[in-house]
């Protein structure tokens, strides 16, 4: 994967989480379309994971 | 960003620099077993038995088969050094070179850890890159859906909207 996507890849997932967890509307509408905060909180798990494998390279 | 060149081209350096050492030093340590493989079949002349055990009659090419063909041949003379002695190859001189080919093999190993170790942390970075890359596509499909009547939102979620 080239260094500019996995660039964009942790800026999208990290508006992705700031957005859905900063406003409960957003997270509410998420919701009701089946996008939970259990799977909002999944992401965010995933994106810490893979910062911490992307960095220790 | 030139420091970042700068730092990666001398680790690149100091690698080739301890591949080349660990190269010279196992082809040191080849040519000095194939000197005592030498003196020890003039010997052990006339014990063809004792000699046979040594397994020394064809050495292997190799790169790696021949450090246990060394190694086993330094155990096996070890008890019979003062024989070599005779033929000017001093115990300690035997010990040496088994020690500088048991070192070899030690660096070798170290190497190959290495190596499956990076291997192993690029196939995690890689995985978690993908699951966290599902994720998202996901949650775009769905924010999508979710705010199909609000552009400026999905915007703000770095999707690109067709005006």
């Amino acid at each position: 994967m080239l260094k500019s996507s996995i660039a964009s890849l942790f800026e999208s997932s990290r508006l992705a989480i700031y957005h859905t967890t900063e406003d409960a509307e957003i997270q509410k509408q998420m919701s009701n379309y089946g996008f939970t905060v259990k799977r909002i909180q999944e992401g965010k798990t995933l994106r810490d994971n893979a910062a911490v494998a992307h960095h220790q390279r | 960003m030139r420091q970042l060149h700068t730092t990666k081209d001398e680790q690149y350096d100091e690698r080739q620099r301890v591949s080349n050492q660990a190269k010279d030093s196992n082809r040191a340590a080849r040519l000095l077993f194939k000197d005592h493989v030498k003196v020890a079949k003039v010997a052990f002349r006339q014990q063809p038995e004792l000699l046979h055990s040594f397994r020394i009659s064809n050495l292997s090419n190799r790169t790696w088969d021949w450090t246990e063909q060394a190694l086993s041949f330094y155990h096996k003379v070890e008890p019979h050094a003062a024989q070599m002695a005779l033929h000017n190859i001093q115990p300690n001189a035997l010990q040496q070179n088994k020690a500088a080919i048991e070192e070899a093999l030690t660096i070798k190993d170290q190497r190959l850890k290495k190596k499956a170790d990076a291997e192993n942390t690029t196939q995690a970075r890689n995985e978690s890159l993908k699951a966290l890359r599902s994720w998202l596509t996901e949650f775009h499909a769905t924010s999508r859906l979710a705010f199909k009547d609000n552009p400026q939102m999905l915007e703000a979620f770095g999707i690109k909207v067709k005006s």
